[in-house]
């Protein structure tokens, strides 16, 4: 009987531990997919010409230079930074102020036709780029728009606030309404408790949402293939992409843009990581 | 009688207009006034720098369905869409229940695993490229183990599954990340009496974790499936759509007819025929986010 016991937890311990074995050596491949190619592209950027396109290809680099970032910046590659920085600053901050007062009235406020704008605003959050593109291009056209940073700022707030209002929307619901009407009772105007209690409250969802529209106007990569042309105009994805127009790649300036451009982006997430996360996931009300 | 009016139209209907404008501004004036006119175009003669919008009825519609082209790249957006969207579902589920376990370091390694998702497209991309070029890191590996090199990017069997295996990189931590928020707001307590009544693993996650999530990985996968069916930046990058068409897709499809050949109306067009797929999806997904939403008032 004991035997059995002993025998029985015996196997018990060894599956577990193989459990536990299967579970790491799951995630550490997961970990080596996600991470080589995020080392290859710093490890290339960070190697001399010669030794990137050598036969045998070293894991490791023999040699560490920054020639790569030299060539690159002589190109217009700080320009391309600068457009979109521009592009990206006034896109998350034109959509923070309209997302803002937007998600108050559909949250807040009671008037008619709410409910409706609220489903319009979700069904241009998922309306794709593909049906968009081509009329929106004929449409600048018209209005001068095409090769200009304000119409690449008006085609990336397209996407950026039915977003952010929608994420907004969620945070206003999640805090409670009472504070806001207790001032209200005390004779504030709704402007004055917008300004001192609601949107302080929502300062978080506020860092979140000019995280994320900085960051997909940043990294939006078809409307500048589309509308840019000019060299004070093209943000870093078109520039970037400009360099590999015909045939020759140059692999270790492409590395070197593609480290830079990555760079924003990934600190912000990493600095951010908590709240960019829970504004992530779709049921982010639940935070 | 003007009381009455302004208690239909609600009690700050002043305010909430005036607060609503600018909204409605970039959804009437960007999104829905252009959309409109793209309709418009795929029934006219149009094309970039020629002042011209003949009406033709559906000849842009029938000249394009009779392109063998055309349907050939609608088949490879079909395989793209689907695979992609299933394969990042599969090790976005994985991953999520790996991560729903207790370990050291857990925080550390759901950070990394989220990384692909926050990288701009065009740089991932290019880095994959660079990896799998014909004399590329990933082809030196194989060379070094004695497997002969493979053209990843240039071999007309290969290049949509490379698309797609860089697509599944790329979106797999948006799996990842929302369903493992679906897995731990299901109560422990539930896997604790099924563990009792002697259910096994996996009949746990097939009877108690899967269909608690169904909401999620539903939201998850049609959400996925319209972005990647409207994406183009990897098929663009990787391939350029070739060789002979064998990983173009829909959206690049219209791109290259549209801005690089010039004809507006005949990209215009290929991008109209998808958008059933995606007034499809785009009903059931604002139904179940206003469920959700609704839920937690």
């Amino acid at each position: 009987m004991t035997g059995n016991i002993s025998k029985n937890r015996k196997k018990e311990a060894l599956l577990k531990r193989l459990e536990m074995i299967g579970v790491a050596v799951t995630l550490g491949i997961l970990i080596l997919w996600v991470l080589i190619p995020i080392y290859w592209m710093v490890v290339t950027s960070l190697k001399p010409t010669k030794e990137i396109y050598a036969f045998d290809i070293h894991i490791f680099p023999q040699e560490v230079t920054t020639t790569q970032y030299k060539k690159l910046f002589d190109k217009n590659f700080l320009l391309y930074l600068r457009n979109s920085l521009i592009i990206a600053s006034s896109t998350a901050f034109l959509s923070l102020m309209i997302s803002s007062l937007a998600s108050y009235a559909l949250t807040r406020l009671r008037f008619v036709g709410q409910h409706l704008f609220s489903r319009i605003t979700i069904l241009v959050y998922l309306f794709p780029s593909s049906l968009l593109f081509i009329p929106l291009f004929g449409f600048f056209s018209g209005l001068n728009l095409v090769d200009s940073k304000v119409g690449m700022v008006l085609a990336h707030l397209t996407f950026t606030v039915p977003y952010s209002t929608w994420m907004l929307m969620a945070y206003f619901r999640s805090i409670p309404a009472s504070l806001e009407e207790a001032a209200l009772v005390d004779g504030a105007t709704r402007l004055v408790a917008l300004r001192k209690i609601v949107f302080p409250l929502a300062a978080p969802a506020i860092v979140v949402t000019i995280i994320y529209s900085f960051t997909l106007s940043w990294n939006e990569f078809l409307y500048a293939l589309v509308f840019t042309k000019s060299e004070h105009v093209k943000p870093f994805t078109a520039g970037l992409t400009g360099l590999i127009m015909g045939d020759v790649f140059e692999w270790g300036q492409l590395m070197a843009g593609s480290v830079i451009g990555s760079l924003p982006v990934i600190l912000l997430y990493l600095a951010m990581q908590k709240y960019v996360v829970s504004g992530l996931t779709l049921g982010s009300v639940k935070e | 009688m003007q009381k009455k009016f302004v208690k239909w139209l609600g009690r700050d209907y002043k305010l909430g207009y005036l607060f609503l404008i600018p909204l409605l501004l970039v959804i009437f004036g960007l999104v829905f006034y252009p959309f409109l006119t793209g309709i418009l175009y795929t029934f006219q003669d149009r094309s970039i720098g020629v002042i011209k919008d003949t009406f033709v009825g559906f000849q842009n519609y029938i000249d394009i369905f009779n392109r063998s082209t055309y349907w050939l790249v609608l088949k490879n957006t079909v395989i793209f869409t689907s695979v992609a969207v299933f394969v990042k579902l599969v090790i976005g589920m994985i991953s999520a229940l790996l991560l729903n376990r207790e370990f050291r370091g857990r925080n550390y390694v759901r950070a990394i695993l989220f990384i692909p998702w926050t990288l701009p497209v065009l740089t991932a991309t290019l880095t994959w490229k660079w990896i799998l070029d014909d004399s590329g890191l990933l082809n030196y590996i194989l060379y070094r183990i004695g497997i002969t090199p493979i053209s990843f990017l240039s071999d007309p069997n290969n290049v949509l599954w490379t698309v797609i295996a860089v697509a599944i990189w790329q979106g797999t931590p948006f799996y990842m990340i929302n369903i493992l928020a679906g897995l731990q707001s299901i109560p422990r307590e539930i896997y604790e009496a099924a563990r009792i009544d002697g259910a096994s693993a996996i009949r746990q996650f097939w009877h108690i974790t899967l269909p608690l999530l169904r909401t999620v990985i539903l939201m998850v996968v049609f959400l996925s499936a319209i972005w990647t069916a409207n994406s183009m930046e990897f098929a663009f990058i990787l391939t350029g759509g070739g060789p002979a068409y064998k990983s173009m897709l829909i959206n690049l499809y219209a791109f290259e007819e549209a801005i690089n050949l010039g004809k507006l109306s005949t990209g215009a067009t290929i991008a109209v025929t998808i958008m059933p797929f995606f007034m499809i999806l785009a009903y059931y997904l604002t139904k179940m986010m206003f469920k959700q939403s609704d839920e937690v008032e």
